[in-house]
């Protein structure tokens, strides 16, 4: 089926792309947030590869891999826009939570471990953090990874290998009983 | 057990983290990106050369070169190689004092690549000294600027803490003659305040293994030696440095229950208390060795704090304006000559760098100014003085700052990962 669909897109059907594009827009959106970390770079980078996907379509000589191949161009979509967004001035999304739920320990425990996780997250270079999304999120094997991202399966596993490692790190320096002081006043 | 004390089961929590929160933030906005297809014109399938070619591009060809150019651009290389030691070697090079201030030399960083790169201020120039697929951080240069040491991440998992235990490495500056200087050691992160070269650049004191068996131990660097063990009595060295001399060790030792300043031989001898029970932070020995900058902090109050090391005398230093419930100092660090002191200034939700006489007078902010976060901040003085090098964690940039606050600061290039060295050179006779 998708593959037909691919087949069809890649002679000008749009019809068939608009399938193909509504069908992969929730991944990919959820691949570029968990890369760009910011809603609308994330929204600008899905309509940027999607638009080159169309574009680029008849191009493609295996229709079997169109998922790949348009991941591949998502992830490219992703660095440029880390590139380019860290010329400019630094921005957070920010989660807001009831504070009319009642707090566990657990739950205040969790929200520091995922505020770790992002900030350790948010440090790593965007090869790492590509390599990461697409094993770890997107559940492709390391191999696949490598032939997404064109690079030798040795180098994906060593980004897999320092992203996990950076990470970890974060998460250990705040653990450490020196960092745990206040070292501010309340703000 | 929290999930961070289980090393193999790290990469599922990430997993699991990613998942969740996709579930929040997926953007999806397909009408948009239909609405510019419509628009956009497709390429025609034969302007690409992989639509007509197996391409694999994961594999790396490499061109042949002619046998006859190997040896030419080889007797070259050998050439060149030869007049350089042949010039280099004919040359001496005065070492700069031990301690005080210097010419500013290199910059020598950890990069996001996990390499050590250079980076010549005069120039812009950046050479990548140590690189390779190991993942190495956090140099940190010798007194006299010849030699570097590094923490490299080694494959061996803590059981203690679950991070990688780093090794610490030792290398000339050029990048030339790398080599371990310990084994793995039992320690969760590689930070700068566990490491500490000894003014005559002979030794190398590292702290490690925080938790059940805390060590502070002192390498020879050419390894003549036996590393020698201290008795930390249980606390978690940190913030080490020799004072000049290299008969003591200056550092701050905590466990569960407190945080206090020790100074102990190198010998391992003779440790005694130099600040009794404190909550606060940093630490910054000044390059006479005889006072030590900290700060207190008791939940609303940040403030600097400078004590005698050998009376225990202490003393605040009064800044113009002074410390308040809305302006917390915190981590101060010497100039080279020992008169100012660099630290970070927390004002309400913004933090800054200050400068101010160490005796105390004028605070004057330099730099820009952060959102406060639990993110590090590291500074310190330029060997001559003239400058301030910061790290900030919040946003990753790292600045060269005018300490009068005078002129404002140069960003450095984004890939610097965390703190820097500054190479100390002997100013032209």
């Amino acid at each position: 089926m998708t593959r037909d669909l691919v087949v069809r897109a890649r002679k000008g059907d749009h019809d068939a792309f608009a399938v193909l594009a509504g069908a992969a827009i929730s991944r990919l959106g959820a691949t570029a947030w968990l890369m760009l970390r910011d809603r609308d770079r994330a929204t600008d980078a899905v309509q940027n590869a999607l638009v080159r996907a169309w574009r680029d379509l008849p191009t493609l000589r295996d229709p079997d891999r169109f998922d790949a191949w348009v991941h591949r161009l998502l992830v490219n979509a992703c660095i440029d826009e880390i590139r380019r967004v860290r010329r400019r001035p630094f921005e957070v999304d920010v989660d807001i939570t009831d504070l009319n739920l009642p707090f566990l320990a657990d739950d205040l425990s969790a929200i520091a471990d995922r505020d770790q996780l992002e900030r350790g997250f948010r440090r790593l270079v965007p090869e790492e953090r590509a390599v990461i999304v697409l094993h770890l999120y997107l559940d492709l094997p390391l191999p696949e990874v490598a032939e997404t991202l064109r690079i030798p399966l040795g180098t994906a596993k060593s980004r897999l290998y320092r992203g996990l490692r950076s990470m970890r790190a974060a998460l250990d320096a705040d653990a450490r009983p020196g960092l745990a002081i206040p070292i501010g006043p309340p703000a | 057990m929290t999930s961070r004390n289980r090393p193999d089961d790290f990469a599922p929590t990430v997993s699991a983290w990613l998942h969740e929160d996709a579930r929040h933030h997926a953007p999806d906005d397909l009408d948009a990106v239909l609405r510019r297809t419509r628009t956009e014109r497709q390429r025609p399938a034969w302007s690409s050369l992989e639509r007509w070619l197996p391409v694999q591009t994961t594999l790396r060809l490499s061109p042949v070169p002619r046998v006859a150019w190997i040896l030419v651009i080889l007797a070259l290389v050998i050439a060149l190689g030869v007049a350089a030691v042949l010039v280099v070697g004919s040359r001496r090079h005065p070492l700069p004092p031990p301690f005080g201030p210097a010419r500013n030399g290199l910059i020598v960083y950890g990069g996001s690549d996990h390499d050590i790169h250079a980076l010549d201020l005069a120039t812009g120039a950046t050479t990548s000294l140590i690189a390779g697929t190991e993942g190495d951080h956090r140099p940190v240069l010798s007194p006299d600027g010849t030699k570097v040491v590094f923490f490299r991440d080694t494959k061996t998992i803590d059981m203690v803490a679950g991070g990688y235990e780093p090794m610490l490495m030792v290398a000339n500056v050029d990048g030339t003659e790398v080599r371990a200087l310990t084994g793995a050691l039992e320690n969760g992160a590689a930070l700068l305040r566990n490491v500490a070269w000894s003014s005559d650049g002979s030794k190398v004191a590292v702290s490690s293994g925080p938790g059940a068996s805390p060590l502070l131990q002192v390498f020879t660097v050419d390894g003549s030696a036996k590393p020698v063990g201290i008795d930390v009595h249980g606390m978690t060295p940190e913030y080490l440095t020799f004072r000049p001399g290299d008969r003591e060790i200056v550092f701050r030792g905590f466990n569960a229950v407190e945080t206090r300043f020790y100074a102990v031989g190198a010998d391992g001898r003779g440790l005694r208390t130099i600040v009794p029970p404190f909550v606060g932070d940093g630490a910054s020995l000044s390059p006479d060795g005889t006072k030590l900058a900290y700060q207190t902090w008791d939940g609303t109050l940040g403030i600097i704090h400078i004590v005698d090391v050998d009376t225990g005398v202490d003393t605040v230093p009064a800044f113009d304006p002074p410390a308040s419930a809305g302006l917390a100092d915190d981590k101060a660090t010497w100039s080279p000559d020992g008169t100012r002191l660099v630290f970070v200034t927390y004002r309400g939700a913004q933090a800054q760098l200050s400068v101010a006489p160490a005796a105390g007078g004028r605070r004057v902010p330099i730099g820009p100014t952060m959102g406060t976060c639990s993110c590090q901040v590291w500074s310190d003085f330029s060997p001559d003085g003239s400058k301030v090098l910061v790290h900030y964690d919040a946003d990753g940039s790292t600045w060269v700052l005018d300490p009068a606050g005078r002129t404002e600061g140069v960003q450095l290039p984004s890939h610097i990962s965390d703190a820097l060295s500054w190479q100390r050179q002997a100013f032209a006779p």
